[in-house]
């Protein structure tokens, strides 16, 4: 087996893992809010939204073989490399920005922060881009217009569309008996969140499709004109649908419990309106072209379901320690991509890989174990917010462990 | 790096536009449903009964049924490209 083969089934390997990573982040922006309120068990929540993620990336025919375009220019318009460029050193970059992409995504996950995987898996590739191949080799203007703008912008807009639902739907029900409100509520939750979980995984799955086919072109197994002609090989589509899914069905609790308890506390009518708003904001812009990432979406939109009603409390510190791991994601993610990248350098060909993705193993194993010491599964997901306190968890499932 | 500031910003104002439309509009819609549904039953909101109301049981339904075809439109609208390549069916201006 020649070393480059050996490198691409690592790159693979580590994209796969960047997926489920992805579903595990991404689960509570369309379940939090119905297990918040009780619309929908922990345990039946993350099982509906796998299941919905697996089909949405199986009906996602759309190929996005050009995903770096966005932030590197390291592809051309069909999907091959540029000329001029190594595809080692394609290689390389594409390996190192996951990596980034992934400890970034386990960090905040260990500090239950919603944050944008998208975000992290594209930081780390701009890192690794520049530490690989310079400044010129970044789309500075494709981040700006495609990245940075719509993640400030989409935040706000989805705030004020989920308050003003939010506002709608207590003035007109105001004189609707509580216990009928809330049913109904309820169900309007289980549509909304399916919704939002489909369009999750015609959406995010994609990029690791995308990202693996890439590998395959610059290791030379792949062409960007067979994939015009037989679409994606469907072990990619099969993988990554698999990946996330198992992602979201293992459920980040800890992301879950933040955006669930810890931005506003929650009930049914406001559950729906803020999926309403995240549903449709993520429908219309992908309509336009624009993927926005799904977490600043639904976080605006739960933040706005809390402004919207009259009398809730908005836990405003949460959302500001939210916002400022999202404005670092990018420089963070990079930092550790342009890093794995020297190191990939320095060291060379196989053995670089293979050091880097041994010190990925050994960081995420001992961030997952210091996640055991304060553990939030289904059973405590969700338990009172107390600042600062872990939340305690049932009986039953610590006798268990 | 030049920022065509008013390409983001009509973009901008035509998610806003037509978030606001769906992602605020169908929940009341479906609030409006509610209400009526409650009148229709003729259960007020301290749950005591009174006259049922036909008439805005009917409204009711109807309001449900035009969340519900959004919803289904939504998850058309999400399938779309799938629809066509497997199926041949053109929606939404693939």
């Amino acid at each position: 087996m020649s070393g480059e083969l050996l490198i691409l089934i690592l790159v693979v390997v580590t994209a796969i893992a960047f997926d489920f990573t992805n579903g595990f982040h991404d689960t509570g922006n369309a379940m939090a809010t119905s297990i918040a309120t009780g619309a929908l068990k922990p345990k039946a929540a993350v099982t509906i939204s796998a299941v919905l993620n697996l089909v949405g990336a199986f009906l996602s025919v759309e190929v996005a073989a050009t995903i770096t375009k966005d932030v590197l220019k390291i592809q051309t318009d069909s999907g091959d490399l540029v000329a001029g460029l190594n595809p080692q050193t394609a290689m390389m970059i594409i390996f190192a920005g996951l990596v980034g992409g992934i400890l970034w995504n386990l960090l905040t996950w260990l500090l239950g922060l919603p944050s944008s995987s998208s975000h992290a898996l594209f930081g780390g590739l701009i890192g690794a881009g520049l530490a690989g191949i310079g400044f010129s080799g970044v789309n500075w203007g494709g981040i700006m217009s495609k990245i940075i703008v719509p993640a400030f912008m989409s935040p706000v807009i989805a705030c004020a569309i989920a308050a003003i639902g939010t506002w709608c739907v207590y003035r007109l029900t105001r004189r609707v008996a509580s216990k009928r409100r809330e049913t109904g509520f309820r169900w309007g939750q289980i549509g909304t969140a399916s919704l939002v979980s489909l369009a999750h995984g015609t959406g995010d799955a994609q990029k690791t499709m995308g990202v693996i086919a890439l590998a395959l072109i610059a290791h030379g197994s792949l062409t960007t004109a067979g994939i015009e002609e037989n679409g994606l090989p469907v072990w990619i589509i099969v993988v990554c649908g698999l990946a996330i899914a198992l992602g979201t069905y293992l459920g980040g609790w800890r992301i879950i419990r933040t955006l669930g308890k810890g931005l506003v506390e929650i009930d049914s009518p406001q559950g729906m309106a803020a999926e309403a708003s995240s549903a449709a904001i993520i429908l219309t812009s992908s309509s336009m072209g624009m993927a926005l990432s799904t977490t600043h979406v639904a976080t605006g939109s739960i933040l706005g379901s809390g402004v919207g009603r009259p009398g809730a409390a908005v836990r405003w510190g949460v959302a500001g320690r939210m916002a400022s791991a999202w404005l670092i994601t990018i420089p963070a993610a990079g930092s550790v991509g342009a890093l794995c990248f020297f190191l990939e350098h320095l060291i060379g060909g196989l053995p670089g890989a293979l050091v880097v993705f041994g010190l990925l193993v050994a960081a995420a194993t001992y961030m997952y174990v210091h996640s055991r010491r304060q553990k939030v599964d289904a059973s405590n997901v969700n338990a009172d917010w107390d600042e600062g306190a872990s939340p305690r968890r049932s009986d039953s499932a610590a006798a268990a462990n | 790096m030049s920022i065509d500031f008013i390409e983001i910003g009509l973009a901008a104002l035509r998610v806003l536009g037509l978030g606001l439309l769906f992602g605020a509009g169908l929940p009341a819609l479906f609030a409006l449903g509610m209400k009526l549904h409650a009148a229709g039953a003729g259960v007020d909101e301290d749950g005591a009964t009174a006259r049922r109301n036909p008439f805005a049981a009917a409204g009711a339904y109807a309001l449900y049924a035009v969340v519900i075809a959004a919803v289904i439109a939504g998850v058309l609208f999400v399938t779309r490209q799938s629809l066509q390549h497997y199926f041949g069916l053109t929606l939404f201006g693939v």
